[in-house]
């Protein structure tokens, strides 16, 4: 018999799944585009359900980013396994076959940078409409942000791969997905809001803790859990 | 195993691998043309090309052969053979894979210390698929010992358990979902090289079956192992060795052809070169870069079968392959299976046409087997089964 070639490691399995969906959003840009104007929508209706007190509207502005976040993530989320089972791509990645482990942590690395960069083009919005500014340094900012996002993507992940096939995804993820995400939502929260507000009692590093703490924890925990979710 | 006692010929004689290449090229039933060449024929041409055997070393002759019929056969294919693939056993010994439609034949070839030093290149046929008898046959490498004799019975004897184990292995595989029985009590061994149709009506199970089978679903009940190991757990191995085409693309809608195989190539760690040459096998043109939503039912279906033919799969499972493609693309297909090297499962309800490719059939209805025999009969099984759709 032919000498199979030795099958790529699962590290290397994780960046071609990132890889992958990162080039197919690439090709289909337009649903990137159209999740942007959703997220800036949504900042939009905050600001104008709020009214045009000043102070009310930067002190809510930490809160008012991470929701639009949170919203357009159930969107990005969804999507990610839609592309997977429209034409039953998910059965050819299993056969390929790829290890779930490497189809999760590649899935939500993908996600996560995706989430990244909406919260990259949402924050000057943010600081625009909201009259917001950073006090602390943007490095302090960069690191909320990918925390926060990845506390999102991990356990997102998991749900949109556990409701994928279902009719009623589109309801079901939320409903799932935001109770699961709120000691997360609240740490990423009150770290802008620091950030924003200023850190005068020094509790921005201890805020940030916490959120890596949950990123650690929902990482590890669906990284377990998925593989039982592709055998279901 | 070994005929370790025949007549020792002072230069390598290429002819000792008349066997195989007749064997084959007979099987296939192709005559060799113009340009391209028999397996017997890219043996003869390689040796040739090495040179005197006399002056070369046992293992080295062995890797030069080798080496030789490599580059033949990159530059041409062979006539009815689709793959010849070399096993280096060590020692010096390889086994040489020779497949052709419905059969493959193996041969083993090494050096061997004699009492004259002479190094002896001997061979054995067997026929892995099909019938038919082995042929012996030896010839010289070059002089002086290399190797013992005890290595070489090592080498050249040990029993290959390729050519024994079942690629499939079903015992009483049933499926069901909920209340529903997809299909039950199957019991289902192929061998390798075998070619099986799978008949029944629409919702008789031949799909589920070929999901179970492919591992993508688990049965209820039954045991299923492939390449001789449990499907139990986590079936890696198996599924690095075998492909699915089913109703479903399986591929993404936003990506050219290209891409789509190249990610597939990538995690079966293929080698991505081969896409274009796979596209252009299959009726596709390799530059095109729309999205396959652009693509129509047929031209996804030539897209699937290279995905298919890139993962070389030991075990090919196809779930009506003939659909929504035009005649050209029916036959285009037809042959494609039937230049397949390893088992393969045809489910479709073109009895005709599949039954001309396949050797067996198993006959499905209401999910439960009603007959099994050759794939010539499956005609008039089914219509005694049906006389209502025959009438």
């Amino acid at each position: 018999m032919s000498v199979r070639p030795a099958p790529p490691s699962v590290f290397h399995q994780v960046l071609l799944v990132v890889q992958k969906d990162l080039l197919i959003e690439w090709r289909a840009r337009s649903r990137a585009f159209a999740l942007a104007c959703f997220a800036v929508t949504v900042l939009l209706l905050f600001s104008f359900a709020v009214g045009p007190d000043i102070v009310v509207m930067r002190s809510h502005a930490s809160a008012y980013l991470w929701l639009a976040v949170l919203l357009s993530s159930t969107l990005l989320l969804s999507q990610s396994f839609q592309v997977e089972v429209e034409a039953g791509a998910l059965e050819g990645l299993i056969l390929a076959p790829i290890e779930p482990e490497a189809l999760f942590y590649g899935k939500a690395l993908s996600n996560t940078l995706q989430l990244v960069g909406l919260s990259v083009v949402i924050t000057p919005f943010v600081l625009a409409l909201f009259d917001g500014s950073f006090s602390e340094p943007l490095y302090w900012h960069a690191l909320v942000v990918v925390l926060g996002c990845a506390g999102v993507s991990a356990p997102g992940t998991l749900y949109a791969g556990l409701t994928a096939r279902l009719n009623a995804r589109q309801l079901l993820l939320p409903l799932l997905l935001f109770p699961l995400l709120v000691p997360a939502l609240l740490a990423a929260v009150k770290a802008t809001d620091l950030m924003m507000e200023g850190d005068l009692m020094g509790q921005l590093s201890s805020w940030v803790g916490l959120l890596a703490c949950f990123d650690l924890m929902y990482w590890s925990l669906c990284g377990v859990l998925f593989p039982r979710v592709i055998d279901a | 195993m070994v005929d370790l006692d025949a007549p020792v010929l002072h230069h390598f004689d290429a002819g000792c691998f008349e066997g195989l290449g007749h064997a084959i090229v007979a099987d296939s039933q192709l005559e060799p043309h113009q340009g391209r060449r028999s397996l017997e024929q890219l043996v003869e041409v390689a040796c040739q090309r090495r040179g005197p055997a006399e002056d070369h070393d046992g293992v080295e002759g062995m890797h030069q052969i080798r080496k030789l019929g490599d580059n033949l056969l990159a530059k041409e294919p062979l006539v009815g053979v689709h793959r010849v693939d070399w096993k280096d056993l060590g020692a010096g010994v390889y086994e040489v894979f020779g497949y052709a439609p419905g059969r493959a034949h193996a041969v083993r070839m090494g050096a061997q210390d004699r009492d004259d030093g002479v190094m002896v290149c001997a061979k054995q046929v067997s026929h892995l698929i099909g019938g038919g008898g082995g042929v012996g046959g030896h010839g010289v490498l070059r002089r002086g010992p290399q190797h013992s004799e005890s290595a070489m019975r090592r080498g050249m004897g040990a029993p290959s358990t390729n050519l024994q184990t079942p690629v499939v292995h079903a015992s009483g595989l049933s499926r069901r979902f909920g209340r529903r029985w997809a299909f039950a009590r199957v019991d289902l061994t192929i061998q390798a090289g075998e070619r099986w149709l799978l008949v029944g009506g629409n919702g008789s199970g031949k799909t589920t079956l070929l999901r179970v089978i492919s591992t993508i679903l688990r049965p209820s009940l039954g045991e299923l192992s492939l390449f001789g190991q449990s499907t139990k757990g986590r079936p890696t191995t198996a599924r690095r060795r075998l492909a699915l085409l089913s109703h479903h693309a399986g591929l993404y809608e936003d990506l050219d052809s290209f891409d789509n195989l190249r990610i597939l190539a990538r995690l079966g760690g293929n080698d991505p070169r081969e896409i274009p040459s796979l596209l252009e096998r299959v009726g596709l043109d390799p530059t095109r870069a729309d999205p396959l939503r652009a693509y129509s039912a047929g031209m996804r279906k030539r897209l699937q079968l290279a995905a298919m033919l890139l993962q070389k799969p030991d075990l090919v499972l196809l779930d009506e392959p003939f659909a929504a493609l035009d005649p050209k693309g029916c036959d285009q297909v037809a042959r494609i299976i039937t230049e397949l090297p390893g088992a393969v499962v045809v489910a479709s309800h073109q009895l005709r046409r599949a039954a001309s490719i396949c050797d067996k059939a198993l006959l499905l209805g209401d999910g439960v087997p009603r007959w099994r025999g050759p794939a010539a009969d499956v005609e008039r099984a089914w219509s005694t089964l049906h006389p209502e759709e025959s009438a």
